[in-house]
């Protein structure tokens, strides 16, 4: 039976990298585009969970894709969405999800060059995300909060890096629903290649206290740690 | 508290995007609201979506039998306890006593009419109204009113110089092929203020060419301490450096908490106690220089002094070519994660169940259920699987009306049962979290708290399929 517990825990895990699949990394650049302005975006997100199961770790390796827009709302405040999804069949495993986002200016640098400062930005996302797997649905309502520092490098280039703290809340049919706290960071770097199109790689990495209950549970079968690698390919107007 | 947290989230989420865009606000009220009532509509149901049937049947034996003669052991009640229970309950046997002569029938003529008229004897725990089983040997009413009416009427011997002839009972292994034994007495030690120990033991697979597992039987070395087994295959390589591990507490085996064994698992055979030969041809491969490892789950709740040691074998059967049998788990992945599987205290039915389609198991194709398992610990009051067709007819593969954690075993249909591609498979638990149904350590009884999925008084709720693919 326990080659079958084995399935069952990697089933957990594949669900929990199934939540990875709210991209954890996407946040963006640290400083907001500007009343009138928007931004579209696609990229890649490749994650890896890691479960610390009793067994020993388990990490769980996925990729996909990830299409959001952003406006700018005021010179201080961006709105944006974005949505993924990955199918690999109708009964083995569809998901999907959205998310709206806002991001607030709090601190501004100067623009000008040879003057140094540091962009701070507030964040705020929710999420929606729906896994299908083997047909029986399981849904996730999640909120995020980045704080995001960023100093410009050469002439429009951004080193972006933030803390987050991260909640979701997982629900199905016959199930207490089940939250999850998830907390940690971020670092990117946004290449202005021109004047209209940019190039972000970022690296996000959180962590949660979540058990997964064995024969004995316990401190060794604590812990979901989520590292998420993002490229996102803007174009801005 | 949960539908608080999801309201202020919905809230929480509609105030920021408002409040930066000003704009849509119908919108995003509709869709927070429809999360809302999405997420809300998934608190656990307080019933299945399968219904029991069992539910359905009056309690068998309820109606009075007129007897013209009064019942004696040498006419009446000697074939059923030779049918029955002795089985297991003769000298060598599994169970702790024999029931093998009418004196051994008449001294524990008070304890058996409690356990039968209970249910609990013979243990034979699924209900007769969902599938047709392999080796049921549970007591037809007829059978257990007249054991009843028997003990009740003084239990009178009859000629005890005409008996009939004992019929012997069935082996449940027709031909014992291999027999693998733990090396040395192992004396189970949960850790402190815990019952449940799980050790593991790797044995050499003694055969020299590939050969099929056909029919196992597991013996228990010491019945109050064991409460179940698993054996699987692993590679010899796998075997080798599990054996590294053992021993390294002063004490055969090692341990392998979590009912992890520690490598890479090729193969399962089986698990239980006591156990069969699987029909219709069906085996479990094992190829050669393989390793065997008997994972063996101890409950030391009976054994209150901790002295109790054990040495458990298991008998196989082998045959060199059979239908090879794989699994299908049936549980919700995330009930194993955190709270998702709650019971709350003083909860004397709680339900939880999971359905879906096992794609990643039979990739698709047809195939024809073969057997099945259940598992839960000790709240456990009710199991059922099942299969939810695609064009919504139910079909019944299991049913515990009266779920005893003492007595968990597989089970093989009569007819296996066909699974279409789009066909669901279904679980459900129900748990018995009230004051009544506590666990008494230490002579104390202890007091109801909320559980999840897990060990030491926590529940689990699991079904296991053995499938093989349809012709």
């Amino acid at each position: 039976m326990s080659l079958l517990w084995q399935r069952a825990m990697g089933w957990a895990m594949a669900m929990c990298f199934v939540a990875s699949c709210a991209p954890v990394a996407g946040i963006g650049r640290a400083r907001t585009l500007g009343k009138g302005r928007y931004e579209v975006g696609v990229g890649p997100d490749v994650t890896v969970v890691t479960g610390q199961l009793s067994s020993g770790k388990v990490p769980l390796p996925s990729a996909q894709l990830v299409a959001g827009v952003r406006y700018g709302v005021s010179d201080d405040a961006d709105v944006g969405g974005k949505a993924w999804g990955i199918s690999l069949g109708k009964y083995l495993l569809e998901s999907w999800g959205v998310a709206g986002e806002v991001k607030w200016q709090l601190r501004r640098a100067p623009l000008e060059l040879g003057r140094r400062g540091t962009d701070v930005a507030l964040g705020l996302q929710g999420t929606f995300h729906n896994v299908v797997l083997g047909g029986t649905p399981e849904r996730m309502l999640g909120a995020s909060m980045p704080l995001l520092f960023g100093w410009r490098v050469g002439a429009a280039n951004q080193l972006v890096a933030s803390l987050r703290v991260d909640y979701q809340v997982w629900t199905g049919e016959s199930q207490t629903p089940l939250a999850l706290g998830l907390a940690g960071g971020s670092v990117g770097f946004v290449w202005q290649w021109t004047e209209r199109w940019s190039f972000m790689p970022e690296l996000a990495v959180l962590w949660s206290p979540l058990s997964f209950n064995g024969e004995s549970g316990g401190q060794d079968s604590r812990g979901l740690s989520i590292l998420s690698l993002g490229l996102g390919i803007h174009y801005r107007r | 508290m949960a539908r608080l947290a999801l309201a202020l989230h919905v809230q929480a989420l509609e105030d920021a995007v408002l409040k930066a865009s000003g704009s849509d606000l119908a919108s995003l009220r509709i869709f927070a609201g429809l999360t809302l009532v999405v997420f809300c509509a998934c608190e656990p149901p307080s019933k299945g979506i399968f219904g029991f049937c069992s539910d359905a049947i009056p309690d068998a034996g309820a109606d009075a039998v007129v007897r013209t003669a009064p019942l004696t052991y040498q006419r009446d009640i000697k074939r059923i306890v030779d049918e029955r229970c002795v089985r297991c309950h003769q000298e060598g046997g599994m169970a702790p006593f024999s029931l093998a002569s009418f004196d051994d029938v008449y001294r524990m003529r008070a304890l058996s009419r409690k356990e039968v008229k209970e249910g609990h004897m013979p243990p034979w725990l699924p209900a007769s109204c969902c599938s047709p089983l392999e080796q049921d040997w549970s007591m037809p009413a007829a059978e257990k009113q007249a054991f009843l009416d028997w003990i009740d009427s003084g239990a009178q011997p009859g000629d005890l110089t005409a008996l009939p002839p004992t019929t012997p009972a069935p082996e449940l292994l027709g031909r014992v092929d291999v027999t693998v034994t733990m090396p040395a007495p192992y004396r189970p030690t949960p850790p402190r203020a815990k019952t449940d120990d799980t050790r593991c033991f790797v044995v050499d697979w003694p055969r020299t060419q590939d050969a099929f597992v056909t029919g196992m039987n597991v013996i228990p070395g010491n019945r109050r301490v064991v409460h179940h087994l698993l054996l699987a295959v692993v590679s010899g390589k796998d075997g080798n450096d599990l054996r590294k591990r053992e021993g390294k507490d002063g004490q055969p085996g090692y341990d392998c908490p979590g009912g992890a064994f520690g490598a890479k698992v090729t193969r399962y055979i089986g698990g239980g106690v006591g156990g069969a030969e699987y029909p219709r041809g069906i085996g479990t491969k094992v190829t050669v220089g393989s390793k065997l490892v008997l994972q063996v789950h101890y409950s030391t709740i009976n054994d209150p002094s901790g002295q109790a040691t054990d040495q458990t074998s298991v008998q196989l059967r082998v045959d060199a070519t059979a239908r090879e049998g794989k699994a299908i788990v049936i549980t919700n992945p995330f009930w194993i994660a955190g709270d998702a599987m709650k019971v709350k205290a003083n909860d004397a039915n709680a339900v939880y169940f999971y359905r879906y389609r096992p794609t990643v198991f039979t990739q698709g194709k047809r195939v024809l259920i073969e057997g099945g398992s259940p598992h839960m610990h000790a709240f456990g009051s009710r199991f059922l699987m099942g299969i939810i067709h695609a064009d919504g007819t139910r079909e019944c593969i299991l049913e515990i009306p009266h779920w005893h954690f003492g007595w968990e075993q597989g089970y093989w249909l009569k007819t296996p049962k066909l699974l279409a591609p789009n066909d669901e498979v279904y679980v459900e638990c129900n748990f018995d979290n009230s004051a009544a149904n506590q666990p008494i350590i230490d002579g104390v009884q202890s007091k109801p708290r909320d559980f999840a999925w897990g060990g030491d008084n926590q529940d689990m709720c699991a079904g296991f399929l053995t499938f093989t693919e349809a012709p």
